[in-house]
């Protein structure tokens, strides 16, 4: 299957990113998402958010193309739109494509073939669709074909653990990406005991070996932990895709180390930020969607060593919020952020609450002076790091205590 | 079976930390260590005796014990099974006021193991900790690739093969939130230091189960926990150790004693900052170690983990913990002179002068911010100035310092 983005040509001999990117709402064999899920094990319907979610994804690969740790180099995206989704977003309709069982095996192969050659190489896998849990530490992804009456009940879903084990650096595949992210953005509740063989009969998509040692950064991003769910908003992405675009886009962003060459720190996304993120972003969500009593949660497996995915075009914009005691002080007081270079940046006095000081600066290290009138002592704190998505600074300066 | 240390009365309804540690490495049925392995066959499979196993555990449970007031949930019990080697049962000195601990069997594995989680079941806010030290083996996709923990009655070729096996499945499948216990611990943390292999003996046998022992694995109702598990490998791979310690243990310990020190909290309105060792800093620093482990002795080891999620905060720490740190210095200017000044709040810490000896130069600072400035005497009565001024973090554990200097400013002729 051929990539609908590719730039291997112009990128040969060079470190490329190669993302697969799958996103199913339509199952073939499923009721639809008003009708009565079927009573049996499975209990699954079609879903109007699987193929929006990944189309969202993968605009925002190509818009980010030359800004990844290493170049968008192939992109390969298959989508089963639901009518909703494709009539609320054209380029959905034109994109659709099968995404069976076989689909899969066929594009999963050649970007696994694409991963291969250059150790310096990144690999990203998404999927949005359905998803289950065999035991504790073996979820499946159902492709569109799953519930055909054809062959065995789990022939239409393939095991994680067989991509990312498949995916690892074998004898046969010496020169693997060694950067893989997977994210698995699909519910994971737990199958009722299910036969052995049953079990036995998800489709293998690589032959997967566990031999010698596994060198890769190979994160996996689930939206649920084992036995949860993930959720969307109908007919619009997950939630889970929401915070993760956010964070990508800025709200997980941290300085990168200093290179070797001395050169300033690019604010970039790492995979160790993006956890941190993910954990913020979600809290954050969960607080607002309190009334409808969901709560989206995460939880991160595999090889998880820090590496830059994604660098920002300039330090990001962070809101600092300074919260000045005591009271009657915060009043006569002035509070001013100081960056590393000697910067002055003045805060706002929030007109509801005279003890809150706002500014806007760019991400970065910044200490804090507040002078109160009349006290003759102003107050300095240690420079700290102002990063996204929000800063939070409280001050204690010279007055009466509050009573 | 009761815990080796027992607070729970002084906790009373307070949430606490349930700690299980398991350290094995007198197997009396396989082979003493050092005997050359010829066939991976039944009933030894390849496996000898360990050296490292209990001392392992025995030392994560010092720490444990030492540090409890630093947990950020405290130290409620802390059950603890050795199968020790003379020479490591003779080095044990159990800490004051903790009880003996018990055999590493499997009969006294799941009475313990019902025991703790019957104490981690109290509360939500409770927190567990599980230790395995010792061998253990992989099954394959058939069986999900669970591991399976090995007691130390393994090997006994009168009873089936896997009888003093540990399905890690059941352990933290049995720790679920289920209509049973719905207050078990929401914070769950597993180390498993044990191989992930698979010998090849185990492929001419149907039905390789171990014994189950907890008194029953309940349905999961939502299964909201933070359950982590950090492995000391990868399905397929061993786990190594030196004489007297596994390596994922030294690198778990060098990590909770502050390796894994992150500042991200803070404990007074002026920022300074409270340092504490979270489950995702523990990733970070493990890694760090790891790649030490591989300079030091050539042992490539892959560490993995499952369930990391939200900040979730293990330990605190009593002071910022010592960095490492590499300065070099890049590009250096064609002159001595210059003068490189690193400060913490506005006071100096550490001057180094150019030509810096030995280069890159090694130095060892609390963790925190610093701000480097670049103070150039040029040599021919140009005004002295500064022109590198920048903040820079002591990261734990080790952080390297790259600092590209002011080029030097061109001396005026003289009039």
């Amino acid at each position: 299957m051929k990539p609908i983005f590719d730039r291997r040509d112009e990128l040969a001999g060079k470190p490329g990113l190669h993302a697969l990117i799958v996103g199913i709402s339509d199952y073939t064999h499923l009721p639809n998402d008003d009708e009565e899920a079927p009573k049996d094990d499975f209990a699954c319907r079609k879903l109007t958010s699987g193929a929006i979610t990944a189309y969202k994804i993968y605009q925002w690969l190509i818009r980010r193309q030359d800004r990844l740790a290493v170049p968008l180099a192939s992109c390969r995206l298959l989508l089963a739109p639901s009518e909703r989704e494709a009539k609320d977003e054209k380029a959905l309709d034109e994109l659709k494509v099968p995404c069976n069982v076989n689909d899969f095996l066929t594009a999963a192969n050649a970007w696994c073939q694409d991963a291969q050659g250059n150790r310096d190489n990144t690999t990203l896998f998404y999927f949005s669709g359905l998803g289950k849990e065999l035991s504790r530490s073996e979820p499946i992804i159902m492709l569109q074909d799953f519930g055909s009456p054809v062959g065995p009940v789990l022939r239409g879903t393939v095991s994680v653990n067989n991509l990312l084990y498949g995916m690892s650096p074998t004898e046969r595949q010496k020169d693997i990406a060694r950067t893989q992210l997977f994210f698995l953005d699909s519910s994971r509740v737990i199958l009722p005991e299910l036969q052995s063989y049953q079990v036995a009969n998800t489709t293998r998509v690589f032959d997967a070996a566990l031999l010698g040692v596994d060198d890769r950064r190979a994160p996996v991003f689930y939206a649920a932990p084992p036995g949860g769910r993930a959720f969307a908003v109908k007919g619009q992405q997950t939630l889970f895709s929401t915070v993760l675009l956010d964070c990508l886009n800025g709200d997980a962003a941290v300085p990168e180390e200093i290179d070797e060459e001395g050169n300033e720190p690019h604010w970039c996304v790492t995979i160790s930020s993006l956890i941190d993120g993910l954990g913020q972003g979600l809290k954050a969500l969960n607080e607002k969607n309190r009334r409808y009593k969901i709560e989206q949660h995460f939880t991160v497996g595999g090889l998880v060593r820090d590496a830059v995915l994604h660098y920002l075009d300039a330090a990001p914009q962070v809101e600092v919020r300074v919260e000045v005691a005591p009271a009657g002080a915060a009043k006569r007081t002035r509070v001013e952020l100081i960056d590393d270079q000697g910067k002055k940046f003045a805060t706002t006095k929030d007109s509801s609450n005279p003890q809150i000081f706002t500014a806007t600066v760019p991400g970065g290290f910044y200490g804090l002076t507040a002078v109160t009138e009349g006290e003759a002592v102003e107050q300095k704190t240690r420079m700290r790091l102002v990063k996204p998505p929000h800063t939070q600074w409280k001050v204690k300066v010279a007055g009466e205590p509050d009573r | 079976m009761n815990p080796t240390v027992d607070n729970r009365a002084a906790r009373g309804d307070k949430a606490g930390l349930h700690a299980f540690i398991v350290g094995v490495s007198e197997y009396p049925y396989l082979p003493p260590a050092g005997t050359p392995v010829e066939q991976q066959k039944w009933p030894d499979f390849g496996m000898r005796r360990l050296t490292a196993g209990a001392s392992s555990a025995f030392a994560v449970f010092e720490w444990l014990v030492a540090n409890q007031d630093l947990l950020h949930v405290k130290l409620a019990t802390c059950r603890l099974l050795l199968a020790p080697t003379p020479a490591e049962a003779a080095r044990l000195v159990m800490p004051p006021g903790a009880g003996a601990y018990g055999p590493a069997d499997h009969a006294t594995f799941g009475r313990a193991a019902n025991a703790w989680r019957d104490d981690a079941s109290t509360r939500n806010g409770n927190v567990t900790f599980f230790y395995f030290a010792g061998h253990g083996v992989q099954r394959g996709e058939e069986h999900h690739y669970d591991q399976v923990l090995l007691l130390s009655g393994f090997g006994d070729p009168d009873t089936p093969i896997l009888k003093e096996g540990v399905e890690l499945d059941e352990l933290t499948r049995g720790m679920t939130i289920s209509a049973e216990r719905m207050k078990v611990a929401r914070n769950q943390l597993y180390f498993i230091d044990a191989c992930r292999s698979t010998p090849d003996g185990f492929a001419e046998f149907n039905l390789i189960k171990a014994d189950s022992f907890f008194r029953t694995v309940p349905k999961s109702v939502v299964d909201s926990r933070n359950c982590i598990l950090f492995y000391a490998t990868v399905p397929g791979s061993a786990a190594y150790s030196g004489p007297a310690q596994t390596y994922f243990s030294g690198a778990l310990l060098q990590a909770l004693k502050g390796g894994a020190g992150v500042d991200d909290k803070w404990k007074d309105a002026n920022g300074d900052p409270l340092w504490c060792v979270t489950a995702n800093s523990l990733i970070e620093a493990l890694n760090y170690y790891k790649e030490e482990i591989y300079t030091r002795t050539g042992i490539s080891l892959s560490f993995q983990t499952s369930g990391l999620g939200p900040t979730l905060i293990i330990a605190h720490l009593k002071d910022p913990p010592q960095v490492d740190i590499v300065v070099e210095i890049v590009a250096p200017p064609p002159f001595a002179g210059i003068k490189l000044s690193v400060s913490a709040d506005e006071t100096e810490v550490k001057v180094f002068e150019q030509p810096l000896e030995p280069h890159p130069r090694p130095e060892t600072l609390p963790a925190g911010l610093y701000q480097i400035a670049a103070t150039v005497h040029p040599p021919q009565g140009v005004p002295t100035h500064r022109d590198l001024r920048k903040s820079l973090a002591a990261k734990p554990p080790g952080t390297k310092w790259y600092l590209k200097l002011p080029t030097a400013p061109t001396p005026s002729p003289p009039s």
